[in-house]
């Protein structure tokens, strides 16, 4: 950038070329008054509290959009500047209700904030959420107002409160916009527009519609970006000012973005996304609204439990340890089986699957990753940078719906697109992501390796030629391209992607916080730690743990939920996917939240979440990211690698005393297991990682025979709706309002053919059972396939192996 | 319905290539052929042309040519400029609305008659002056507007 030198209220500046005067301004702590301006919007130029005088230049300028030239002379503070900016601030408030911005008294009233009837309904922000966020209240301070002369001009909007998350006042809003234009340039969404003129301006939906009845994705992006409370959130509303603001991470999916916690007395507020994370202050529904949700459940597990005649009691944690201790004594050896979860850190995987092995002799680890995943297909790649600052010149989207499985994803791909870069989207649902991509083929499910392997060169396409020949002449033209894929092609036969090209790079992106540690710390029963089989690994383990390790394969989450009764001990830590209620032995369940599992539990343990402990995560990136405890756990709640390692003390075995995360993690690390990953933190920019390749990946049932006349093909999309044992959509109401487990999707051809309508209740036929669904119809649907979220017990039925088919040929009789 | 505007709006839009940019002549040639803007239409052609519903919205409420509202067969305007005013103007239209049971800017039950104000047509010479779709009709009374009224509302299709 060339360095060029200004002039602000005569203090000489040195900034570079291609910034704004406000850049400038700000860069040497000037303050200029702004309400529009958003540092990763595009300026606008609207609210016009920002202008400044220029020397040689007519008018005022408006500092936000005016671009600094060399041996620019700027003023921001003339008292001509000052009275033009308050009687600009002052129009600007006769449509925001004010009293509580220009009272008087409103220095001493701080204190009794409680109460939201102290000023009239009209004059007062009755709904707004007062959370310490009002830039407005800081630009009234900074101008100094004390007195409006003009009329108020309440426009008397009702308040919006029926959709789930947030809440909209549209009589707080200034018009700055800054919602719009999130929605619009950032989420490409475009739900929220500007409509009306002159006097009657007003943001909002189009036609008055619902956002429930829009393609809004509830990511809470316009609420974040609203510089008064005229978007705010439901669920703080009432909170308050938060006392302390934390940087973590959020493992709700395997992005890892980087999230500011807000904390109350210990409580969760919420969690709004960090501006200095790679996500650039963008999450999703999950990140931004569901994590207080999850951790502040009534339902949340907050004291150990003993199941005493049949009935839980609540027991002292000691207590229950030296009971589980004394009880796992007698069940050592591969009868023994630990289901962990993919959404736990390095370090209680690692624990966990130790404890297993050594404590127990037992192979049998596994988690709910295995039904989707092998963990061959993931040490595939061979990315040397992070993708998020590589510069990839092309991007293939195949095999997963970015836009539903990962949203910050898909908007690194959107401003990828505007920077000019090429992104081509192979897909069979068509979205509003995919109809800004350069290329879109819409191929049918099932045909995603097939695609893959015809772009690659392998095979021949014989549909798609034009675009299988664009997509070739690009990865040649452009060179260093990124494969994104997903769920849709693990499900399918790939044993070539190691032969890749050497220009392209390859993103996996799974289901599950840190499904990549769980593999790559051996939480499967046929691989130890850092993809050993288990003869190396009972080799290099038994040496470093100086123990005796079990070197059969152990029973997997698929045998076991498919047949629990010859279990001795069934130790439920995550997800567990219920085909019959499981009936071992003895059933430990260690979680978070009380549910119909925990219920049959002959012993309960509290668990923390995320927020409350320590620990690292790897995410789709490979980047190993740390994650920091934010509140206390709630309750008793302990650690997950704690409360293995005291039982395993109480078992009298070495080899456990670990005091904190971070000694797992030395130990981890010591033992190799992460010397191809690199250590980052939430705002490295480089990185190295070097993923181990290999030649053959087994492969799961195929998927692609044909359809005849009367029957569909059933495709279940993954669904990420959840954290360990905590299935989001069945414990969150708002959140049941935007994803409905029971629906079906179909085309309106095929609706019309069996003669059924929007909300039709059917009954959906497979060999293996019926399952019942509501008819969603929608044209992005192909034809002759239907579209639902995954009924795992039938699944499981269904399958033969793991991982586990997700097409299944079925008859759709009206219910 | 919806297939029926698919059938109006596939011709516009091919007209215009396809072309994003043409957006305010499609909903133009859209409004010409059904008076008004369905939410149906703007929604489908917001498919079409991959623009958001919201920025089409934005557009049509914007402009003052574009009808959100359904639209009568027949349009009636009555001048409220200062001439037709002095003129007994707000007699002329109190008159129309109690007719026709509807305010200004509202449209029949039965789709026949839409009713507006504007404030001036440069017809000063014949205020009070009621416009009926393309005919002017100069020194309105009462009594021609009671006329006028049960003319249109009598007119066979």
């Amino acid at each position: 950038m060339k360095k060029i030198k200004i002039k602000i209220n005569g203090q000489e500046i040195i900034t570079e070329k291609g910034k704004t005067v406000l850049e400038a301004a700000q860069q040497v702590g000037i303050y200029i008054p702004t309400l529009c301006y958003y540092s990763s919007l595009k300026p606008h130029g609207g609210c016009r509290l920002c202008l400044v005088q220029i020397k040689e230049m007519k008018g005022f300028p408006v500092a936000c959009a005016t671009p600094v030239e060399e041996g620019m002379e700027i003023i921001t503070d003339s008292e001509e500047i000052k009275s033009l900016r308050k009687e600009i601030l002052k129009l600007l408030l006769t449509e925001h209700p004010s009293a509580c911005l220009i009272c008087a008294e409103r220095k001493s009233c701080q204190a009794y904030q409680k109460c939201i009837r102290k000023t009239g309904i009209t004059t007062g922000c009755r709904f707004c959420p007062r959370d310490g966020q009002c830039q407005l209240q800081k630009v009234v301070e900074e101008i100094g107002l004390d007195e409006i002369e003009l009329p108020s001009n309440y426009r008397f909007f009702p308040i919006e409160e029926e959709d789930p998350f947030f809440g909209r006042d549209y009589n707080l809003c200034v018009l700055c916009e800054r919602c719009v234009r999130v929605c619009h340039d950032i989420r490409g969404a475009g739900v929220l527009s500007v409509y009306f003129r002159g006097s009657e301006v007003r943001v909002g939906t189009p036609l008055g519609l619902s956002h429930l009845e829009t393609n809004c994705q509830f990511c809470g992006a316009c609420v974040d970006v609203c510089p008064t409370g005229a978007l705010y959130e439901k669920q703080s509303q009432w909170l308050g000012v938060p006392q302390k603001s934390e940087e973590s991470i959020c493992v709700l999916c395997g992005l890892g973005c980087a999230m500011d916690y807000k904390v109350k007395e210990e409580k969760l507020v919420n969690s709004i996304p960090s501006a200095k994370g790679f996500n650039e202050g963008q999450a999703c529904v999950k990140g931004r609204f569901l994590i207080p949700y999850i951790v502040n459940n009534r339902k949340r597990i907050v004291e150990a439990y003993l199941k005493i005649d049949g009935k839980h009691k609540p027991v002292n944690l000691n207590e229950a340890l030296d009971y589980v201790a004394q009880k796992l004594s007698q069940k050592r050896g591969q009868n023994f089986c630990l289901i962990l979860s993919p959404y736990l850190s390095n370090e209680d995987l690692y624990i966990g699957q130790k404890f297993a092995r050594k404590v127990m002799r037992s192979n049998s680890i596994d988690t709910i990753s295995s039904l989707f995943y092998h963990p061959f297909q993931l040490i595939e790649g061979k990315r040397e940078e992070n993708i998020f600052h590589k510069d990839y010149e092309f991007f293939i989207v195949l095999g997963l719906s970015p836009l539903e499985m990962s949203p910050v994803l898909s908007i690194f791909l959107r401003k990828k697109m505007k920077e000019g870069k090429k992104v081509a989207v192979v897909s069979p649902i068509n979205s509003f992501f995919s109809d800004e991509a350069d290329i879109f083929v819409p191929i049918k499910p099932g045909q995603e390796n097939e695609f893959l392997s015809s772009i690659l060169g392998y095979s021949d396409f014989s549909q798609f030629k034009k675009e299988t020949r664009e997509i070739r002449d690009l990865i040649n033209s452009k060179g260093r391209t990124l494969l994104i894929y997903g769920n849709e092609i693990f499900q399918n036969k790939f044993d070539k992607l190691t032969d890749l090209p050497k220009e392209i790079d390859l993103l996996p992106v799974t289901l599950g916080g840190n499904t990549y540690g769980a593999f790559l710390l051996g939480c499967h029963p046929e691989i130890y730690p850092g993809f050993l089989d288990l003869e190396e690994g009972v080799k290099k383990f038994s040496y470093l743990w100086n123990s005796e390790l079990p070197s059969l394969p152990g029973q997997g989450i698929f045998k076991v939920a498919k047949n629990s009764e010859k279990i001795g001990a069934l130790y439920l830590c995550g997800e567990f996917p219920e085909l019959h209620p499981p009936r071992a032995e003895f059933i430990i369940y260690q979680g978070i939240i009380h549910t119909p599992i925990s219920a049959i539990a002959d012993v309960i343990l509290p668990a923390t979440t995320f927020i409350e402990t320590e620990g690292t995560y790897i995410n789709l990136d490979g980047i190993i990211q740390k994650g920091i405890s934010v509140t206390k756990p709630k309750g008793e709640a302990k650690p997950d690698w704690w409360i293995f390692s005291e039982i395993a003390k109480r078992m009298g075995e070495e080899g456990f005393d670990y005091q904190s995360p971070s000694d797992i993690f030395k130990e981890i690390k010591e033992a190799g297991l992460l010397s191809f990953l690199k250590i980052g933190n939430l705002n490295s920019k480089t990185k190295k990682t070097k993923f181990a390749s290999i030649e053959s990946i087994p492969t799961s049932a195929q998927s692609s025979s044909p359809i005849d006349e009367n029957s569909f093909r059933l495709v279940f999309r993954p669904f990420h709706w959840s954290y360990r044992d905590f299935f989001l959509v069945d414990e969150i109401r708002e959140l049941r309002r935007i994803i409905k487990p029971d629906n079906i999707y179909l085309n309106p051809n095929d609706a019309a053919k069996l003669g059924l309508s929007n909300g039709s209740q059917v009954n959906v036929l497979t060999q293996n059972g019926v399952i019942q669904r509501k008819t969603i119809i929608n044209d992005n649907i192909p034809e002759g396939f239907v579209y639902s979220f995954p009924d795992l017990p039938l699944l499981l039925s269904a399958s033969l192996s793991s991982p586990i088919e997700f097409i299944l040929n079925v008859q759709i009789k009206r219910g | 319905m919806a297939s029926n505007y698919l059938n109006i709006i596939e011709p516009i839009i091919k007209k215009y290539d396809g072309k994003k940019e043409a957006i305010i002549s499609i909903l133009q040639d859209v409004q010409t052929q059904l008076r008004w803007l369905p939410g149906d239409v703007l929604a489908l052609i917001s498919k079409k042309l991959k623009i958001p519903l919201s920025s089409l919205y934005s557009i049509a409420t914007f402009y003052k040519s574009f009808y959100l509202k359904p639209r009568g067969e027949n349009l009636v305007t009555v001048c409220l400029g200062t001439a037709c005013h002095v003129r007994g103007a707000s007699l002329i239209l109190d008159e129309l609305e109690r007719k026709l049971k509807i305010k200004s800017g509202e449209t029949t039950q039965d789709h026949k008659i839409t009713l507006e104000c504007v404030n001036c047509v440069g017809a000063c010479a014949l205020g009070p002056i009621v416009i009926v779709n393309d005919d002017y009709y100069g020194q309105m009374t009462k009594v021609k507007v009671d006329k006028l009224v049960d003319h249109l509302l009598g007119k066979k299709e």
